[in-house]
C-alpha cells in the first residue's frame, strides 16, 4: 500500500481524507486505484485521454515524478511506471502557473 | 463565494503595483466553511519564478518563437518546490490552500487561455488588473471541472474575515 497525500481542497471527493492508503506497485497503478475508489477525482486528475492534467505533479518522496518540463511527453514517459514501495508516500501537488 | 478582508485586498493590490510591469503571484490561505464558502485568513505573496519556455507556450497551442517568448510580464509560475511545501504545510496547519492570486499588467482581470490550461479545479483564482502601474479591478474565478472552463465566483470584501 502506498500512502497518497492529496491537497486539502480535493478532500471533498475522498470522504474528507487527505491521507489515503492505496494499492499499487507503480505510480500509475496507485493513481488508477485512487480514482477507481474515488471516481469524483478521475476527471479532476486525468484527461479524457487518461493522461495527467497539466496541473498535476506527483512527488514520490522528495523525487519529482512528473516535471513541468515534460508536459508534452506521453504519460508512459513521465515516470508513471516508477516503482512504489510499501508505505511510500506519493504526494499530489498542483502546479500554479498561468498568464 | 470567497471572503476577503480589506487589509487582504490592499495587500494584493499593493503586490500588483509593486511587481508591475511583471505579474505578481501569491497564495490564499484560510478555511472552507461547512456551506462551502471560503474565508481567507492569510494572503501570502510568493515569488514569480516563471522563465520563458517553448514548452509552456506549446501547452496553449502558441507558436511563439524562441526570441519572442513571453516572460514574467505575461506569465507567472510558483515553483514546484514551493507548492510542495504548501501542500505539506496544510497537512499540519489550520489554514488550508484556498487558491491563488496573480496580476494582469495592462490587461483586463479576466482569465487567459494560459490560466485555464494550467488551472486546478476547486481552487479560487483571483485576478488583479494593473493598468500603468495602478491596481484596478479584482475578479474571482473557479474552474468548472466538467467543462474545464472558468466561471465567476462571488467575491465578498470586508465582513468578519
Amino acid at each position: 500500500m502506498a500512502k497518497v497525500i492529496l491537497p486539502d481542497i480535493l478532500k471533498q471527493f475522498t470522504e474528507n481524507q487527505t491521507e489515503l492508503d492505496i494499492e499499487g506497485s507503480t505510480v500509475r497503478e496507485v493513481l488508477r486505484s485512487l480514482v477507481a475508489r474515488y471516481p469524483g477525482l478521475k476527471n479532476r486528475l486525468f484527461t479524457e485521454a487518461e493522461t495527467l492534467r497539466h496541473y498535476v505533479n506527483i512527488y514520490k518522496g522528495q523525487d519529482y515524478s512528473r516535471s513541468l518540463e515534460d508536459i508534452d511527453a506521453p504519460a508512459s514517459l513521465q515516470d508513471m511506471d516508477a516503482p512504489v514501495k510499501d508505505e511510500e508516500e506519493l504526494i499530489v501537488v498542483p502546479s500554479a502557473s498561468g498568464g | 463565494m470567497i471572503g476577503l478582508s480589506e487589509p487582504h485586498l490592499e495587500a494584493i493590490r499593493a503586490h500588483g503595483a509593486r511587481d508591475y510591469p511583471q505579474e505578481c503571484v501569491g497564495v490564499l490561505l484560510g478555511e472552507i466553511q461547512s456551506n462551502g464558502h471560503k474565508i481567507v485568513r492569510e494572503v501570502r505573496p510568493l515569488l514569480n519564478t516563471f522563465s520563458p519556455s517553448e514548452e509552456f507556450e506549446r501547452s496553449i497551442g502558441s507558436e511563439a518563437k524562441p526570441d519572442s517568448l513571453p516572460g514574467q510580464e505575461r506569465r507567472f509560475r510558483i515553483s514546484p518546490d514551493t507548492m510542495l511545501e504548501l501542500i505539506q504545510e496544510e497537512q499540519r496547519a489550520e489554514n488550508k490552500v484556498l487558491g491563488f492570486y496573480h496580476s494582469h499588467p495592462n490587461h483586463p482581470a479576466a482569465p487567459s487561455v494560459y490560466d485555464r490550461v494550467w488551472a486546478a479545479p476547486c481552487y479560487t483564482y483571483l485576478i488583479l488588473a494593473v493598468q500603468d502601474g495602478v491596481p484596478a479591478e479584482l475578479t474571482a474565478w473557479e474552474l468548472d471541472a466538467d467543462d474545464w472552463v472558468f466561471v465567476p465566483e462571488t467575491l465578498q470584501i470586508g465582513g468578519d474575515n
